[in-house]
């Protein structure tokens, strides 16, 4: 080894064609584990054929990208300068990528995994979301009991289809389970209805009346669910009170 | 005129996603499987070449894999999770260490495609949540995506911790050391290894098959 090789300030390795080292630089010994015998063993794998191929094939010197497999068995890119000399011996300076690129590299890395959990957080919270909103819709129909025979149904906010389908089924259950004779469904509370919510409460009641041959009645309507009744084709399956108060104390005055 | 993954490749390098998107939307007559196979997969594959060649760099690399994964987002769905217990459902991750998720993500989609329940955890997920995960959300299948060599024996930790989970979910491992390499050493028997994205496809229609099979037997 020439004396000038073991001083220099930069990772400096001496091989042959067949990738034996020769010599190296004491700074060689800083990142890579000299005692192997052939450079083959410090170059990652993915690496070896871009070293081997296009970096031994020009008698100029060249400056190659490669990944090598430093002392703490990590993989590091390094910028390495490679000559290959007529003796057939192959002069090497590795030096190792800025790692200010590496620290940017990480907090690139970092945002995406921020990213891709916030992502994943996102779709957890709307999963959560959706079973509030079902939870929501069946609490925006209960059941109420207020004789054996009467149940009180109050309706709130927007009537949609989901909705209708959310409280429907515990509807049916009541009625299944009970002896009502009178459901009544009472609108003050509904602020909105939608065409695919009458059309979904429609078959609602249809059900209803197969399970049961009482009477459906619908009380507290608004002017503007008036209007969005009359757009719905005329029904035996219900029929309508003005106000909730008559339709109990007509119910109710046998009590 | 340039072949098609050539030149997609060459959009994601110049971080031209509008390109790119347009260029994939040329072929939305194939299947997803058929796109990530003969167009993406090969578009990224090229991109590795060019670095091989020495005529770009990792930090062109690292663009064009930002590109790619912002054209896959916006072009497909990776993730579903509805609440349908019916489905079957298979979560996805890379190896802890493993930052090579696009290929994994391309699964992803193709399981979405099928109607499953899709966890895609994407890359770096560490053995000890992987197995909360799966004890708590109890999946059908497993994907586990290597791409690192030195990698392999922590897939071997992985495999085990995972079969050993009460519900016994299928390990379904993939990635590009799986077209290359015999894993077969640090699988179990029930280990499924595949090697591309064609033969997930191929593999989730199969289930399907067997399991409608089951249904009528």
């Amino acid at each position: 080894m020439h004396p000038y090789e073991r001083i220099l300030p930069v990772p400096y390795i001496k091989i042959d064609r067949e990738g034996a080292i020769r010599s190296c630089s004491e700074q060689a010994h800083l990142y890579f584990n000299m005692e192997t015998s052939n450079i083959n063993n410090l170059i990652d794998e993915g690496s070896l054929q871009k070293f081997w191929g296009i970096g031994s094939q020009k008698n100029v010197p060249i400056k190659l990208e490669i990944n090598m497999m430093t002392k703490r068995n990590k993989i590091q890119l390094f910028d390495t300068y490679l000559y290959w000399g007529t003796d057939g011996e192959g002069q090497l300076v590795l030096l190792p990528k800025d790692e200010t690129i590496a620290d940017l590299k990480e907090k690139l890395l970092s945002l995406q995994v921020r990213l891709s959990e916030t992502n994943f957080d996102l779709l957890e919270q709307k999963e959560e979301l959706e079973n509030t909103l079902a939870q929501l819709n069946k609490l925006s129909g209960p059941v109420i009991k207020l004789t054996n025979e009467i149940a009180l149904v109050p309706l709130f906010g927007k009537l949609t289809e989901e909705k209708v389908k959310g409280f429907g089924s515990q509807i049916l259950d009541a009625v299944y389970q009970g002896e009502f004779r009178t459901l009544i469904f009472d609108f003050t509370a509904v602020s909105d209805l939608k065409a695919e919510g009458m059309a979904e409460l429609h078959k609602l009641f249809q059900m209803l009346s197969y399970m049961n041959d009482g009477a459906i009645k619908i009380a507290g309507l608004h002017p503007s669910h008036a209007q969005r009744m009359n757009e719905f084709p005329k029904s035996r399956l219900f029929e309508f009170v003005s106000s909730l108060q008559l339709i109990l104390q007509r119910n109710l005055n046998g009590y | 005129m340039k072949k098609p993954p050539t030149q997609l490749a060459e959009y994601f390098l110049a971080g031209e996603h509008e390109r790119a998107m347009d260029l994939i939307k040329e072929f939305k007559s194939n299947s997803n499987a058929e796109v990530f196979q003969t167009l993406i997969t090969p578009a990224m594959q090229h991109i590795g070449d060019l670095w091989e060649q020495n005529l770009i760099t990792v930090a062109d690399e690292h663009l064009a894999t930002a590109v790619c994964d912002f054209v896959l987002s916006r072009l497909y769905s990776w993730q579903s999770t509805e609440k349908d217990n019916k489905k079957n459902k298979v979560m996805l991750l890379c190896l802890e260490g493993e930052q090579h998720y696009i290929g994994l993500k391309m699964v992803s989609t193709l399981f979405v495609e099928k109607g499953w329940n899709v966890k895609f955890f994407g890359s770096n997920l560490p053995i000890e949540y992987t197995i909360k995960t799966a004890l708590q959300w109890q999946p059908d299948v497993v994907c586990l995506s290597v791409t690192i060599v030195y990698h392999l024996p922590k897939l071997k930790e992985y495999i085990e911790k995972l079969s050993s989970l009460p519900h016994r979910p299928v390990i379904v491992i993939g990635g590009r050391i799986a077209g290359k390499y015999d894993l077969s050493s640090y699988c179990t028997e029930e280990t499924v290894i595949l090697e591309d994205l064609s033969t997930v496809d191929y593999w989730i229609n199969k289930w399907e098959a067997k399991e409608k099979l089951n249904a009528s037997i």
